[in-house]
């Protein structure tokens, strides 16, 4: 009978056996995904109109970014609208002129984890495999920052018109970028390679100017 | 590559059998008298799944655990309870999610399952020092594949039927004592559909070999 406990609490105790994975193998780049609307023909536009600003999300207003290292990112995004046949309208007054409008937004959060009693299953380390790992036995607390990156283009064409403030402009193509953050050269690059890959992987952005 | 792994796997089993065929003559020769009814045996567990094209790499994150009866001196019913982690890393590659969605990443896969349910084995000699047998596992399994992707990842989980076809030794170095050594092969296949970042898993096959402990 005694046995039989026995087993019962290690059968159990198996269901928590799980092997976590190396996260350290993934690499640093950022996640891109991106999305657009099928039914839109972007051939169609010739011109864009792109702030020279990032739009910055906080916890209780927006704010502007637009330092030398905003403007890599931006310049990023140029760089590729232009080689894909668009021109970029730069003057604000002529922002109705533009058939397209890119808004690129940045997102900075904190994430803070809590362990509880048991912190799970970890590689043993400096302790030898004979044992099967550690845990806390008390709370642990920890964060880690993470960025994410988010490109919409909105359709100008069939909107904007006088008199019409309110119109609904549809976003015709969204692109997200997310990872940890690193120190600010290493971040910027990591976006900058972000908004490449974001148009390599949208080959339908094409004007046909 | 994954195709030559599996015909390995398989050449093994087969091989095994053989060699199990062959010496049951010689045991069954030096069948003696059978030792106390209730057994327990604790294994360290290779496994790989196969063909699921998710986390098909081999890995010796797993345990069994077992529990029988003898209902006939050759004869055995018990319990099992297993796990097993399966972890395969793929680099950075461009996945298309839907007709318009794309989605670049890297991504770190993990497949975790947890069989139980009953086993029954019959052993083809009861009293010698090495003790062939052929067995079979049936009951449920519990999955969870993951992948872990960027600062996050999705996971899926879900619920099968479970049935693994056995073969193995139990060694006894002292013959008269109910402590020894267990070798099995085993193939098992559970019926768990679970969807994942790039595709559905529909059946989950598994080939591996255990090594353990019994008293």
């Amino acid at each position: 009978m005694k046995k039989i406990l026995v087993l019962t609490c290690m059968a159990l105790g198996m269901m928590s056996c799980e092997k976590d994975p190396d996260l350290g193998q993934l690499d640093t780049n950022m996640v891109v995904y991106t999305d657009y609307d099928s039914k839109t023909d972007f051939g169609k536009f010739q011109t864009y109109f792109l702030p020279d600003s990032i739009l910055e999300a906080g916890s209780h207003h927006a704010t502007y970014w637009k330092d030398e290292n905003a403007q890599k990112i931006i310049a990023a995004v140029e760089a590729e609208m232009n080689s894909r046949g668009y021109r970029r309208i730069t003057d604000p007054a002529q922002k109705a002129d533009a058939d397209l409008g890119v808004q690129l937004s940045y997102i900075a959060q904190q994430v803070n984890v809590t362990t509880g009693w048991w912190g799970g299953w970890w590689d043993y380390g400096f302790w030898g495999p004979w044992w099967g790992g550690w845990y806390y036995p008390y709370t642990v607390s920890y964060s880690y920052d993470t960025n994410s990156l988010v490109m919409e283009m909105v359709d100008l064409s069939d909107g904007g018109k006088e008199g019409d403030e309110k119109a609904q402009l549809p976003v015709v193509w969204y692109a997200h970028s997310s990872g940890y953050q690193y120190y600010s050269g290493y971040n910027i690059q990591l976006m900058t390679e972000a908004v490449d890959q974001a148009f390599e992987q949208s080959p339908y952005i094409q004007s046909n100017n | 590559m994954k195709t030559t792994f599996t015909k390995t796997i398989l050449r093994t089993l087969v091989l095994a059998g053989c060699m199990l065929l062959t010496v049951l003559p010689q045991a069954q020769a030096q069948c003696c008298a059978s030792q106390r009814k209730v057994h327990f045996a604790i294994d360290w567990q290779m496994n790989a799944p196969l063909s699921t094209d998710f986390a098909d790499k081999i890995s010796g994150w797993g345990m069994n655990l077992e529990g029988a009866y003898d209902v006939t001196p050759n004869f055995s019913v018990g319990a099992f309870v297993s796990f097993h982690t399966n972890h395969r890393y793929v680099g950075r590659q461009t996945l298309h999610l839907s007709p318009t969605e794309s989605l670049t990443t890297d991504q770190q896969r993990s497949a975790f399952q947890v069989p139980f349910g009953i086993a029954g084995a019959y052993t083809f000699c009861n009293g010698s020092h090495v003790r062939p047998y052929v067995g079979v596992k049936l009951g449920t399994m519990f999955a969870r594949n993951t992948t872990y992707f960027g600062t996050g990842g999705l996971y899926d989980k879900s619920w099968g039927f479970y049935a693994s076809p056995e073969i193995g030794l139990k060694i006894y170095p002292n013959r008269e004592k109910n402590w020894g050594f267990h070798v099995a092969a085993y193939y098992s296949y559970a019926t768990n559909r679970t969807e994942t970042l790039t595709g559905d898993i529909d059946g989950q096959g598994n080939v591996g070999f255990r090594l353990g402990i019994l008293f």
